[in-house]
């Protein structure tokens, strides 16, 4: 066991050699702490590989899994110095097999919900020094490594994690709430600045002016907007299959969390202010889906209303789409969530155009969007990346419609409109299929 | 001397269904698979987008110089439930399968007819019946009624007979198709092909010289 254990330090201080020689590109101020924190693991490794000989073999494989989290941790340094240079923000894209894995990674208590363990798919994201601070708990060996990692406020990684489930590169619909985490990242990038200030003033007004007999908090509501306005954006981005994502995927979700209103409150949000906010940004050349998006889940979102809400929980909603209905005529914040959308699509353009030696990933989303977007492309080589995907979406008209704005944004940039007939020719056939069952009495449907 | 299973050969219906079910080939929709995969063919169908020609707005076709589409042809798609396409003697369409194709390296296909439509005068991909390896889009064909009297088609009738070969190694996709990834049936192209722009120039620079010297 113990050898095991050796050969793991090993590779450790391997990548620890690697992080030093990357670092050298990432700015002083980021530099600093890295270079410590690597200083002091560094040298407890070489005390550890000195003495693990003698370590009973309980004690090796509790070693073992701590070195494994640290491992995945040093993954997470060196490839935010392998992107710090290129972008002010970072977004570190995660693949793991299952909940399981995150759990050994960051020593994660289950989610426990209403009695049962809520095995989650969901994207998780957490600022960087929240991750080190609550999730990384190495108190026993690694106690120096630890207090190293605690970063000064004045030292702040600009880097958001977040989590992506393996399954998610093979399930292209999988991709879309990735927009959301982002947008969230932009959000708080905001948040010291004129949006929240902004959102808090008029939310405080608006709660006054509407209902001053409900109390609530404003902080509570000041989330739900978050929410709700990161929704706006990735429905923007991504038309109506995002939305179409998060409610086939969440709808379960029924409760009013600190954070979050309920998947079928923030579904009819973005339903309703979508048509009247966002017409002039993008996605009108996606309208009918739109309207496909939104006959699919509108009688099963009554359901859910009658069956799960209670007069409080509808108190609750009623405020929400009043001060929705308030918030999107200020101009103000409208522009706002306007240039939050270009900020969006910038990022991601500069996620994607970064030189293919840089490349650490193999995520198909960002593969399709680096073909498209680079010009002086044939049209045929997008089309063929793109090919794998058309191919194993056949007949399922809720992945099309999930890709479909995928794609017609990969293409946007090119102004080459062959893919878009791609798609609608292979929604077209789909239907054809469909009705043909139907009439063969196949398919109830 | 050819090794054995190395020349090349007809798909039966089971390495039909194999290949389909590897998705190494791609016919879709279809429809039917019990009434349209035969023992060494598929049955494609009539897709609902057509295109018409219109002779008489031009005088002639000349391949030298370019065709104006919009006056020669007229884009139609027909509704499946309820249009029909009604074909009178001698004239000519252009349809294209409902099914999109994608062959791989290794396989050649032959588009042809339907005996029981050529029975009533209908002559389905008159011509250039061949699908290239690695062709890739719904394949476009010519619709004529040779017989005396006006016939209907509807849409998603079966109309052609894919057959499909093994070839005896596969082709790479370096040649691009002018028709290729097509989601509609396209008029001629033959302006595009390359040695008709030579005989274009080698008119021009000697067509005198040529004559004198006949």
């Amino acid at each position: 066991m113990s050898s095991i254990l050796y050969y793991r330090i090993n590779s450790l201080l391997g990548k620890i050699d690697r992080i030093y020689s990357v670092s050298e590109r990432v700015p002083y101020y980021l530099r600093n702490p890295i270079i410590s924190f690597c200083g002091n693991l560094s040298r407890l490794l070489e005390e550890l590989r000195g003495t693990c000989s003698s370590f009973s073999e309980k004690m090796c494989i509790d070693i073992e899994h701590r070195l494994v989290a640290l491992s995945n941790f040093l993954n997470i340094i060196e490839i935010a110095c392998d992107f710090a240079k290129s972008a002010n923000r970072t977004f570190l894209f995660f693949v793991y097999k299952s909940f399981y894995d995150i759990y050994r990674l960051v020593n994660m208590s289950s989610h426990k919900d209403e009695g049962r363990t809520r095995v989650s798919t969901l994207i998780f994201l957490y600022p960087y020094e929240e991750f080190c601070e609550r999730y990384l708990q190495l108190e026993d060996y690694l106690e120096p490594i630890r207090s190293s990692l605690s970063l000064t406020p004045s030292v702040r990684l600009d880097v958001h994690i977040i989590y992506i489930p393996r399954a998610t590169p093979n399930q292209p619909s999988g991709w879309l709430p990735i927009v959301h985490e982002m947008a969230h990242t932009l959000f708080r990038g905001k948040s010291r600045s004129s949006l929240s200030m902004l959102l808090n003033e008029l939310i405080e007004m608006l709660v006054k002016v509407i209902d001053d007999k409900f109390v609530l908090r404003t902080v509570v509501l000041v989330n739900y907007m978050e929410e709700v306005i990161c929704d706006l954006i990735a429905s923007s981005c991504l038309g109506p299959a995002y939305i179409l994502r998060l409610f086939d995927d969440y709808k379960s979700i029924t409760y009013w969390s600190v954070d979050h209103p309920p998947t079928y409150v923030r579904c009819e949000i973005v339903s309703k202010v979508y048509q009247a906010i966002l017409q002039d940004v993008n996605a009108h050349i996606l309208s009918e889906l739109w309207d496909v998006c939104q006959k699919k889940f509108r009688d099963e979102l009554e359901r859910i209303i009658t069956l799960s809400e209670s007069e409080k929980e509808k108190r609750l909603r009623t405020l929400l789409y009043k001060i929705v209905d308030k918030l999107i005529q200020v101009e103000e914040l409208r522009n706002m969530l306007i240039s939050m959308i270009e900020e969006l699509e910038e990022c991601m353009r500069a996620y994607v155009e970064r030189k293919e030696e840089e490349w650490k990933f193999n995520e198909p989303l960002f593969d399709i969007l680096k073909t498209a977007i680079q010009k002086q492309r044939d049209i045929s080589e997008v089309v063929d990346t793109l090919r794998p995907f058309l191919e194993s979406t056949l007949y399922d008209i809720r992945v099309i419609v999930a890709l479909a704005p995928l794609m017609v944004y990969s293409v946007k940039q090119q102004q080459r409109m062959t893919l878009e007939d791609l798609i609608l020719d292979t929604i077209r056939r789909s239907i054809i299929k469909q009705a043909w069952l139907n009439v063969k009495g196949v398919s109830p449907t | 001397m050819i090794e054995e299973g190395s020349f090349t050969a007809i798909l039966t219906k089971d390495e039909i269904k194999r290949l389909l079910e590897e998705k190494k080939l791609i016919i879709d929709p279809i429809l039917d698979e019990e009434e349209q995969i035969h023992d060494v063919s598929i049955d494609l169908r009539l897709d609902t987008r057509i295109i018409l020609l219109k002779p008489i707005a031009i005088g002639n076709i000349d391949p030298l110089e370019q065709i104006r589409l919009p006056e020669y042809t007229e884009q139609i798609e027909l509704d499946p439930c309820q249009d029909k396409l009604i074909l009178h003697p001698k004239s000519l369409v252009l349809g294209q399968t409902l099914e999109y194709v994608k062959l791989p390296g290794n396989i050649y296909g032959v588009l042809d007819g339907r005996s029981s439509l050529a029975r009533l005068g209908i002559i389905v991909h008159a011509t250039a019946s061949s699908i290239d390896p690695n062709y890739e889009g719904h394949i476009s064909f010519e619709i004529i009624n040779l017989g005396p009297t006006p016939v209907i088609l509807y849409p998603l009738v079966r109309v052609a007979r894919l057959t499909l070969y093994k070839l005896s190694k596969p082709l790479s996709k370096t040649i691009k198709h002018k028709y290729d990834y097509s989601t509609k049936p396209h008029p001629s192209k033959i302006t595009e092909d390359s040695d008709l722009q030579i005989i274009r120039r080698l008119r021009q620079k000697f067509g005198d010289i040529m004559k004198l010297n006949l």
